[in-house]
């Protein structure tokens, strides 16, 4: 039987706290697409982990049902549990067992699970697996001498040898430093590309998430804010959680006002689209590198703004220039041959098109 | 211990714990859960039995109601004075065992003098030695009478009477303090190598010198640490029989032990089981309290706890020209609480009666006290050592595996409970136990299931009593085991069984060995459970070795005693070479 790879729907889990019930998952629900890497994305404690370990069957949710590849594996009176999902997984930690060396840590799926291997297939397929990781040729070493990195992948070609139907990455890359992560980063989406396994990603990183995913979801307090596609998410957040999580934001309280535009203490803006009911309470959103910086009074611009420059910071390969706008200081990301400095007066300019509006 | 897991600290905050429990497995950790429920009901319900005793009239379980027991423990003269008596017995231990410990440990662990892993390892075996060899070597050394010391003090310096009775109260306490030194040493310098060493370099650094620093900020930090080897010691003090009956049963001086011992085994008259029931009660609850006060102690400690992660060590204070006086310190206690007493030992074994070395005893060493020893007698002595040194470990190290499962793994609210029960032939003295076992057996079995005085019982009671450190190691163990090794198995298909077989119990392996190893050996050297617990089937070598010594054979007591400690050797020798790289671990 086949059907969608995950479908997930009105997960609930609580947990008692001192007395209280805490929601770590409240009415969850997704659809995992064939061969897409599903991110759950949002800050620790946001339920992304629950969820995640509930579709693993490590975790019993209250209430809810997961199907996998059309087989129902939780739901109220049905729990598969873990070991007999079609699944693979990659820890935070990796899990290496630190007493078996490579081979037998990437054999050990085949050997355990319930059909029967034999020998010299778990050879070639363990290998196969190793050689897809790039772990060809050191299949004979502890895993306790493997880096970081190798560990990592040893992690995912054990979750990869039973060709799971699903596979889990639960903060795969948190363990790494920041290079080796930026390389992972690329290597995992080719990887997960080339076998084509269907995977959900969890992260509270919101550039592996950016970098990574096909889909978002955007988590809060057991909750999916948002689901979108990557660019979706950054350029249109639904709301001013998912703003502020992903990314660094400007906001602007505002009224919308007839024609498009919204009325805010520094002024009027133009914004993409109706901009919504007149009079309605909203918030505009703007990421720094949309702010355009003018040292000089443009002339014939619309939404410009004037401000003056609190602080210019050289991070490298652009400037965070921070300038006060009436009582509140916004962050602009400027190209780092900006020659403005503190004190100066500059004219900050919003393009209509990539002002976000948050009801 | 080994690190076991393989990951780097995470760099992400980790989710609060609360997210992450699970009911996972219910079914291998309910079949543990009931199993172990089995040992739990034992320990409680000796302890329950003794209280129970302490209010029936000569301590029958078919006796009427009586506070007669608790009356005549604080109002009969004679009982009262082994109530005295025990007082100042266990404080003298206590200050004898802190000092000697807490010194040697901040001498090993906090300055220059070195030696760290040759004082370790010599703690390690001072901790194996039986008491009552070291006992047996300080009567040869300081009696009043047949004391070497003495004699040589009395007849070098004309003094009419010996200038030291080592069988006094002070003088087992002293012995006893002497032995549990060791025991001090190794919890506090655990204490001290997982202290921050920054807080002490802070100090250092706002101008504090060492003296103060070790005032003002090391000793408070590990007050945890010395209240629970203070703890620990007194308990073990209180329960051992082997200092109390060699250095004490001849000249009537009695301890909670010894009176236990001699009330319920008299040697004319009916025994009496009421008031030692009673005394015991009183232990019981001083012994609840004080692991109720130590469990507040370590909670609060934590609150002030910085987790370095490291281990991290402050630079060591320079001896400098105080080097002597450390050397004196380590030196003597080394010279004097196992090096002396046991040349005392040795020389005796080779002498037909105690006589102080000299070249006249000289001619009369001999072998004869081996070659005459009553070899039928030793051999049962052997027999029941080896059974029972192979059979309580193992089913200690059963025990506590299932009760570590359970309270380490298991989400459920039972596990503090069995958690608690662990810990109670710890605080409890193991005499008690012993007692509380004996009656049960002697009133309540008979016949082909009759217990009393049987090897079952023996080893059943000492495994019950090696619970407490066998789960305490265990549950170290797993919790150094990250969850996520064994549910990468769950993840791989692997059943709850097959990934405890592949997973965690070969990760576990290092730590069985040891407690198995260590527990076999405290097991051969114990005297105070086969002693209570009493009978023919239950002559362990030490206990053979105090029958020899009670009736006068001191020599072939004193070649039986080395026998066994040679017996004891190659399981020592396997031990520390298996604990090579940390013998500061023993016990803590």
């Amino acid at each position: 039987m086949t059907g969608t790879p995950l479908a997930v729907h009105g997960l609930r889990k609580g947990f008692a706290d001192r007395g209280t019930t805490v929601q770590a998952i409240d009415d969850v629900g997704f659809d995992v697409r064939e061969g897409e890497i599903y991110t759950l994305l949002g800050p620790s404690g946001c339920g992304k982990t629950s969820t995640l370990r509930a579709v693993a069957g490590l975790e019993r949710p209250d209430e809810g049902r997961i199907v996998i590849d059309g087989t129902v594996v939780t739901e109220t009176g049905c729990f598969v549990p873990p070991e007999r999902r079609d699944i693979g997984m990659v820890f935070q930690s990796y899990g290496i067992w630190p007493h078996m060396n490579v081979f037998e840590n990437a054999a050990f799926p085949l050997k355990v699970g319930r059909a029967k291997v034999p020998k010299k297939e778990v050879r070639q397929r363990v290998e196969s697996a190793l050689a897809a990781v790039h772990l060809a040729g050191y299949e004979g070493r502890m895993a306790t001498q493997l880096s970081g990195g190798q560990q990592q992948r040893l992690a995912l070609a054990r979750a990869l040898v039973r060709r799971p139907k699903l596979l889990l990455l639960d903060e795969p890359l948190s363990n790494l430093d920041a290079k080796l992560r930026q390389a992972m980063r690329a290597e995992l989406a080719t990887l997960q590309q080339e076998l084509g396994v269907t995977t959900l990603f969890v992260t509270h990183d919101q550039d592996e998430a950016l970098s990574m995913s096909s889909r978002i979801a955007v988590m809060q307090a057991g909750r999916i804010v948002q689901e979108g596609t990557p660019r979706d998410v950054y350029q249109r957040p639904a709301t001013r959680f998912v703003a502020d999580f992903v990314g660094t934001t400007n906001f602007l309280d505002g009224t919308c006002a007839a024609g498009g535009r919204v009325e805010t203490t520094v002024g009027a803006f133009d914004v993409a689209g109706d901009g919504g009911r007149a009079g309605a309470d909203v918030v505009l959103a703007v990421r720094p590198e949309s702010v355009r910086l003018h040292t000089d009074e443009p002339v014939g611009t619309p939404n410009v703004v004037k401000g003056e420059v609190e602080r210019v910071m050289f991070v490298g390969e652009c400037v965070d220039c921070h300038v006060r706008v009436g009582d509140a200081v916004w962050v602009t990301r400027q190209d780092p041959g900006l020659a403005a400095r503190s004190g100066d007066g500059v004219w900050l300019e919003l393009p209509a098109d990539r002002i976000s509006v948050i009801a | 211990m080994t690190q076991l897991t393989t990951a780097p600290a995470p760099a992400a905050p980790p989710e609060p714990p609360d997210t992450r429990p699970s009911r996972r497995r219910p079914g291998a950790l309910g079949v543990l859960t009931a199993l172990i429920s089995i040992p739990a009901l034992c320990v409680v319900g000796l302890l329950a039995l003794v209280g129970y005793l302490g209010f029936r009239v000569q301590g029958s379980p078919d006796g009427a109601f009586t506070l007669g027991n608790y009356r005549a423990l604080f109002g009969n003269a004679q009982v009262w004075d082994v109530v005295q008596n025990t007082v100042v017995y266990v404080g003298v231990t206590l200050v004898v065992a802190l000092f000697f410990g807490t010194a040697i440990a901040l001498l090993v662990e906090r300055t220059d003098f070195g030696w760290e892993r040759t004082i370790g390892t010599i703690m390690v075996l001072r901790l194996l030695i039986p008491g009552f060899f070291t006992a047996m070597g300080w009567i040869f050394l300081f009696h009043p009478r047949i004391g070497a010391i003495n004699q040589w003090a009395m007849d070098g310096l004309g003094l009419a009477s010996a200038p030291i009775n080592i069988v006094s109260l002070v003088g087992m306490g002293v012995v006893e303090g002497l032995a549990l030194s060791a025991l001090v040493f190794t919890m506090v310098s655990s204490g001290l190598r997982s202290l921050d060493g920054s807080l002490e370099e802070a100090a250092r650094a706002s101008g504090a010198r060492p003296w103060t620093v070790l005032r003002r900020v090391t000793l408070p930090l590990i007050y945890p640490s010395l209240l629970g080897a203070g703890l620990f010691a007194g308990t073990i003090a209180i329960s051992s029989l082997d200092i109390p009956l060699i250095m004490g049963l001849s000249n009537r001086i009695y301890v909670f032990s010894s009176y236990l011992y001699v009330a319920t085994n008299p040697s004319a008259g009916q025994p009496e089981y009421g008031v030692p029931a009673a005394f015991s009660a009183v232990m019981i609850l001083l012994a609840l309290g004080f692991s109720l006060w130590y469990q507040r102690t370590l909670r609060a400690g934590r609150k002030y706890q910085v987790v370095s992660g490291k281990g991290y060590r402050p630079a060591r204070v320079r001896l400098g020209r105080w080097r002597w006086a450390a050397w004196l310190l380590v030196g003597g206690y080394v010279l004097w609480s196992i090096v002396l007493p046991m040349l005392m030992v040795v020389w005796i074994s080779l002498l037909p009666f105690v006589q102080k070395p000299s070249a006249a005893a000289m001619n009369v060493v001999s072998l004869d006290n081996y070659a005459n020893l009553d070899w039928s007698f030793v051999g049962r002595g052997l027999t029941t050592s080896i059974k029972l040194m192979v059979l309580a470990p193992t089913l200690a190290v059963l025990m506590s595996l299932a009760f570590a499962f359970v309270v380490v793994r298991s989400r459920s609210r039972g596990r503090f409970v069995y958690d608690l029960v662990a810990f109670l032939p710890q605080a409890v003295p193991s005499t008690v136990f012993a007692f509380g076992a004996m009656i049960a057996a002697l009133y309540w079995t008979q016949g082909w299931y009759g217990l009393y005085g049987t090897l079952t019982l023996l080893v059943v009671v000492t495994a019950l009593i090696q619970l407490a450190f066998g789960t305490r190691m265990f549950n170290a163990g797993l919790l150094q085991i990250h969850t996520e090794l064994e549910e990468a198995a769950a993840m791989s298909g692997a059943s709850t069984w097959t990934a405890v077989r592949r997973i965690t119990l070969p990760l576990l392996r290092p730590v069985v060995t040891y407690t198995w190893l260590w527990l076999a050996l405290l097991s051969l050297r114990d005297l105070t459970v086969p002693t209570l617990i009493g009978g023919q089937d239950t002559l362990t070598l030490s206990v053979a070795s105090w029958t020899l010594f009670n009736t006068g054979q001191v020599g072939a007591s004193s070649a039986l005693t080395l026998l066994m400690i040679g017996l004891m050797t190659p399981v020592v020798v396997l031990f520390l070479l298996l604990t090579r790289k940390n013998e500061g671990k023993a016990i803590s």
